[in-house]
């Protein structure tokens, strides 16, 4: 279910430019409800009565501003514009297979087993804080809005968040 | 192998152009905030800003790394090189500072409360994400909870902050590109303690809180006279306070300090609280005069820090004493009935020092006893020394403004015929009210409040002590005396059983409030607008937000004003 809501004002609008970025051409019915939710945020609102106007809708005509704010999004990764193209592989961490683990020499499993170890630290460094900031509690859902980057080869530069290989550090 | 490698930047450049093109868009889309009175800014009235920052905005939180990436790993001395190029990735890491600046300003705060699904991956969950004013920028932000990801964003933003003072630090002229965007830095590294609740505790703990305190001082100390970086100053001023509103902060800032700054600072040899002490001075002394409101949040920040103040320098002290003095003369303390907070101010720090720190703080204690009259006459002040000094300071304007006031009772060249009161071009009755109003003269009751509030205990109980040690030392030697034995006598007495009980360690803390968010968001687009005016992409006429001008003059006041872009000013 898909709602948008808006409090407060920016100032009076122009009539015309208001209806180009965010009339839809629906009925004026429609239409005002509409321009009190405009937009998409997944959830409901219990203040709009959404069964009766049905905003589930996947085919109802989106306001050009909308569109125009979601095609400067999609253009920010547009493979060979904004970002490379990468193949989307099927793990975007570090882990390797067992394969390349065997060809590991003495030096190479001894330098990850102390980078296995400071990050078994810095672990337990950061549930300390969490627990300090009062963050002990982790809650979890079957659902819900994923906040890692996917795919995170597009991403323009590594460094928070992102652990695929594949993306460079300036 | 060399020719992937030139592909491959070749790739980057080109992707670099084409991300500034599309932030460009991104932010002119974005900007309606502009066009809003502070009055009436909402932050969550804006349908543009609630698009890009939805649950469902595509590719949203790969663009919240994209830009939190490009800033942090952004390294302005990679290469003397690019320090001639034109540097399109500098274009990118400028407007992804801003973007992202302004993709946090909207919205309400996101909940740092850890959710994640079945696979263990962090997740918001729907009924939190359909609430009104939920913004994908700011939970995500406020969910880094990875400690090395968060010493990753401390080391990039303040890498480069210090750049603002090491381009201007090499023998070569021009050999270190400065950075454009600090300011959108300054706002982000705001936001990053503000909303994440363990950004601050981690680099407190962490990391080295020193490397944010040397830009931001330098930052100060260069702004202190343009009345146009008067929001530079704020800013820098309320990183500082939020931040000495903590222990490890305080006891941090006793690191020696041994970076040389390029401007006139006074060569010291102490820790990075002389080096605060020492630019809030600066500041006092020789800042413009928009600068006095900030005076007590400069001393509160000093004194937030004074209980762990372990040494502080020769210069540092003799600094901090003739603050009081000029705090403490006639001109100053009656220039409004409560002026004489800041001497509290400064009574408590020296307080917290001798209470606290005495044994590593002789330079203090023997500029304290040096000045000894400035404090004795204070501290025993009576109503007829106030009104004496105080005619003395403002004897001559009052009986000017006394004067004035009286004709223009008498007068009837302010009145029409129908009694109501007329404006003249040459009316100066508003500097009459000025003068009246900012001025008083001393009364028993505020001689009262006066007495209350200055606490002198601890300073005279110390004196009453010191100075006939001191007195007895330079009479042993017929009045010729090295000053450090002088020091030396001082650091061997002992004030136990001498002072009164100490009093409890005050802290005083930054709370989040609408004003300092709305002044924000004034400062951030205000900053916003000033960097896009080669290519402008905001109607300047319609800006709401903030007044915009140009040398003084409101620029879309009047047509025939003359748009001279480089010297904005927003205020």
């Amino acid at each position: 279910m898909l709602t948008f809501v808006f409090l407060g004002d920016l100032g009076e609008a122009d009539v015309n430019v208001e209806s180009l970025c965010w009339g839809t051409g629906e009925a004026e019915e429609a239409g005002d409800f509409r321009d009190s939710i405009v937009g998409k945020i997944i959830g409901v609102d219990e203040r709009f009565n959404l069964a009766k106007t049905a905003v589930d809708d996947e085919e109802a005509p989106e306001p050009l501003a909308l569109l125009a704010i979601h095609a400067a999004m999609h253009m920010l990764f547009l493979p060979q514009f904004t970002c490379d193209f990468y193949e989307e592989e099927a793990k975007d961490d570090d882990s390797v297979s067992s394969d390349e683990e065997e060809e590991e020499g003495y030096l190479e499993k001894n330098l990850k087993k102390a980078e296995q170890e400071e990050d078994e630290r810095q672990a337990k460094v950061d549930k300390a804080m969490k627990n300090e900031a009062g963050l002990k509690k982790i809650s979890y859902a079957a659902e819900g809005i994923l906040l890692q980057p996917k795919p995170a080869c597009i991403v323009w530069a590594g460094g928070c968040g992102v652990k695929s290989k594949k993306v460079r550090i300036h | 192998m060399i020719s992937l490698q030139l592909l491959s930047e070749s790739n980057t450049r080109k992707f670099d152009k084409n991300r500034v093109e599309v932030l460009r868009l991104l932010l002119a889309a974005c900007c309606d905030p502009l066009y809003s009175t502070a009055e009436e800014y909402n932050p969550l009235a804006s349908r543009w800003l609630s698009v890009a920052t939805a649950a469902d905005a595509p590719n949203a939180i790969c663009l919240f790394y994209s830009l939190l990436n490009t800033i942090i790993t952004y390294d302005p001395k990679q290469g003397i090189s690019s320090a001639f190029a034109a540097d399109a990735h500098s274009k990118v890491v400028e407007l992804s500072a801003q973007i992202l600046c302004v993709l946090l300003d909207c919205g309400l705060s996101g909940s740092p409360e850890l959710v994640r699904n079945d696979a263990s991956e962090d997740i918001v969950d729907f009924e939190e994400a359909a609430k009104t004013g939920f913004n994908i920028f700011r939970t995500t932000l406020a969910r880094i909870t990875n400690g090395k990801e968060l010493s990753l964003i401390y080391d990039g933003l303040t890498r480069l902050l210090w750049n603002v003072h090491e381009s201007g630090n090499n023998l070569m002229p021009g050999s270190s590109k400065g950075i454009q965007c600090y300011q959108e830095i300054l706002v982000l590294f705001w936001k990053m303690l503000d909303e994440n609740p363990l950004f601050m505790s981690h680099i407190l703990t962490n990391c080295d809180i020193t490397k944010i305190v040397v830009p931001i001082c330098y930052i100060l100390y260069q702004s202190r006279k343009d009345p146009t970086r008067i929001g530079l100053v704020h800013i820098c001023t309320f990183l500082l306070l939020k931040l000495s509103g903590e222990r490890s902060f305080a006891v941090s800032l006793n690191k020696p300090y041994t970076t040389r700054l390029p401007c006139d600072l006074p060569l010291f040899t102490g820790g990075h609280a002389d080096l605060i002490s020492i630019t809030f001075h600066k500041l006092v002394v020789n800042g413009c005069i928009k600068l006095v409101p900030l005076y007590s949040c400069f001393l509160t920040i000093i004194c937030n820090v004074s209980p762990y103040w372990r040494k502080m320098s020769l210069v540092g002290a003799v600094k901090m004493v003739n603050l009081f003095e000029l705090l403490a003369s006639p001109k100053f303390i009656f220039s409004s009935y409560r002026a004489y907070q800041h001497l509290a101010q400064l009574l408590e720090i020296f307080n917290n020092i001798i209470q606290y720190q005495y044994h590593g703080n002789q330079h203090l204690v023997y500029a304290i006893v040096r000045r000894k009259d400035t404090f004795g006459k204070l501290a025993t002040m009576s109503l007829p020394r106030a009104l004496s000094l105080y005619e003395k300071a403002y004897g001559d304007q009052t009986k000017k403004a006394k004067e004035l006031a009286r004709n223009r009772i008498v007068s009837v060249k302010h009145v029409d015929e129908d009694g109501k009161d007329v404006k003249h071009d040459d009316d100066d009755s508003d500097d009459e009210d000025d003068i009246l109003s900012t001025h008083f003269e001393p009364t028993e009751s505020w001689l009262s409040d006066f007495k209350d509030k200055m606490p002198f205990e601890t300073l005279t109980r110390l004196l009453q002590h010191l100075v006939p040690v001191i007195d007895d030392v330079i009479a042993r030697v017929d009045g010729v005396v090295d000053e450090s034995v002088i020091l030396d006598v001082l650091k061997d007495v002992t004030m136990v059983g001498l002072l009164p009980v100490p009093h409890p360690i005050v802290i005083r803390k930054y709370q989040p409030n609408q004003y300092t968010a709305l002044w924000f968001t004034a400062y951030l687009w205000g900053v916003i607008y000033v960097n896009h005016q080669n290519l402008p992409i905001f109607d300047g006429k319609a800006i709401k937000l903030f007044r915009v001008s140009v040398n003084g003059i409101d620029k879309y006041d009047d047509d025939d004003t003359d748009d001279d872009e480089s010297d904005d000013e927003y205020e």
